[in-house]
């Protein structure tokens, strides 16, 4: 009788034991990554900048630099890689303009976190790029656990069951800065939300994949507003005393001959007429 | 005969690199027939229009038609390869270099040609010719430099577009060998 009380006792805190410590086993606060465009740009501002009226020159077919603005937590989850796929889509959605010259994908070591526009002047010139389009993003990760997860105490249910859930909300937003001026032409943002639920055990797993899925619709929502903003800029400057648009040599092309060709066509004008005499 | 007055026109009929690729195959053609200025359609025109009466008194008329109809989508097609950065272009200088290469080349032959006891004159006239030749290339070699004659009053933005030049010169030499065998044939 003595023995089997503690046989009942030894089950009853083993069930404690495990069924708190499943709860220690992940935390349910979620993460945030964020890379925000003023802390780049204006780090430490204690003042607003000056706004001087300037004319922003543009010069087609522009040369534009893509990258990511820098930010904390990044490379935790997302590799160089594919930041670089996703500045590749950005960059196929602007190659279609013919207005649009080379464009460069700015690799995120050459970006310094609060580097400002020192940094960009610095980028720009070693990129050979007039334009430069900064992305940056904010993406948040909640967790919670669903009602399933009352089965973890079977350990198994920890494997089996899909008793956590996450929601990650991103927005990337893009905004394409004139560096010589440093006067910001346009913007455009993208949004997106992933859901889902998944075992103890796989969390993690399924959560890293969900954050480079909010990325990816994010971007996927960012390219058409961002051709659309391009468009109304386009059609915006041609009324817009404080830009001023001047072709690169060789963007348009004439076919003229000038009036050393009046010169030599009437030479040989005058060889026909002798030729045709003698003949 | 469109020009800057009406740029609707214009941009609708101009090589335009876009919509080329994009299908709009009818600019291969009408590119050569729409100019930036008057002045620069008028001197274009009437190079063109000389070359063509001298080379059609070689080659018959019908034979410049076609060399005309075939040389300018190929200028155009040339123009694509080989200027990448070029998005715009107007004029019809191409295909007067063009036509005066075949003209050139027909006075050529038929000075050759002549059996006359007038030897001297016939070397002067191929002397010249051969000055011309030079001219025209060292014209085109300098457009490629950077050099423009100028006259032709062409938009600030706009630059003298060699490439087209050196293509009419190159399919005119090609239509005169097509010519020559035609004849050849023909006997």
């Amino acid at each position: 009788m003595r023995y089997a009380r503690t046989i009942k006792t030894l089950i009853l805190l083993l069930t404690i034991l495990s069924v708190s410590s499943c709860a220690t086993w992940r935390s349910h606060r979620g993460a945030t990554q964020a890379a925000s465009m003023v802390d780049y740009l204006y780090p430490d501002a204690k003042e607003p900048p000056a706004m001087t009226p300037t004319v922003v020159k543009l010069r087609p077919p522009v040369r534009v630099g893509i990258a990511f603005v820098p930010g904390k937590n990044w490379s935790d989850n997302f590799s160089e890689a594919q930041r670089m796929r996703l500045l590749e889509r950005v960059k196929a959605s602007f190659s279609q303009h013919q207005y649009i010259g080379k464009i460069e994908i700015i690799p995120s070591q050459y970006m310094r976190a609060k580097g400002g526009f020192a940094n960009l002047e610095q980028v720009a010139r070693m990129f050979d790029v007039e334009v430069v389009a900064l992305l940056s993003y904010d993406q948040v990760q909640f967790n919670d656990a669903n009602a399933l997860s009352v089965l973890y105490w079977t350990v198994i249910g920890a494997y089996v069951i899909n008793g956590e859930q996450y929601d990650v909300q991103t927005m990337v937003d893009a905004a394409i800065f004139d560096v010589q001026s440093r006067k910001l032409l346009f913007r455009a943002p993208g949004t997106s939300q992933v859901k889902g639920s998944a075992s103890l055990n796989g969390f993690s797993e399924k959560a890293r994949a969900a954050r480079i899925d909010g990325y990816e619709k994010a971007v996927d929502q960012l390219i058409p507003q961002l051709q659309g903003q391009l468009d109304g800029f386009r059609e915006r400057i041609k009324n817009d005393a404080s830009y001023q648009v001047e072709n690169k040599a060789g963007y348009k092309g004439g076919g003229a001959l000038g009036w050393i060709s009046v010169a030599l066509i009437s030479l040989l004008a005058a060889l026909a007429y002798a030729v045709r005499r003698r003949t | 005969m469109q020009f800057g007055a009406a740029p609707d026109w214009s941009s609708l009929l101009e090589f335009d690199r876009r919509a080329l690729l994009g299908g709009e195959v009818w600019r291969l053609w009408t590119g050569h027939l729409v100019h930036y200025s008057a002045q620069h359609a008028l001197i274009d025109l009437a190079t063109a229009f000389i070359a063509a009466i001298i080379a059609a008194q070689s080659f018959g008329a019908l034979r410049v038609l076609a060399a005309l109809a075939l040389g300018a989508p190929l200028v155009s097609l040339g123009l694509l390869l080989a200027a990448p950065h070029l998005a715009h272009y107007r004029g019809a200088s191409d295909l007067a270099v063009l036509l005066a290469v075949m003209a050139g080349a027909g006075l050529w032959r038929r000075v050759n040609g002549a059996n006359d006891t007038r030897a001297a004159s016939g070397r002067l006239v191929r002397s010249a010719l051969a000055v011309l030749a030079v001219t025209l290339a060292v014209k085109i070699g300098a457009e490629a430099g950077g050099w423009s004659m100028g006259g032709s009053d062409l938009p600030g933005d706009v630059v003298v577009a060699w490439q087209a030049h050196l293509l009419g010169a190159a399919f005119g030499a090609a239509a005169v060998l097509a010519c020559a065998r035609c004849v050849r044939k023909a006997m």
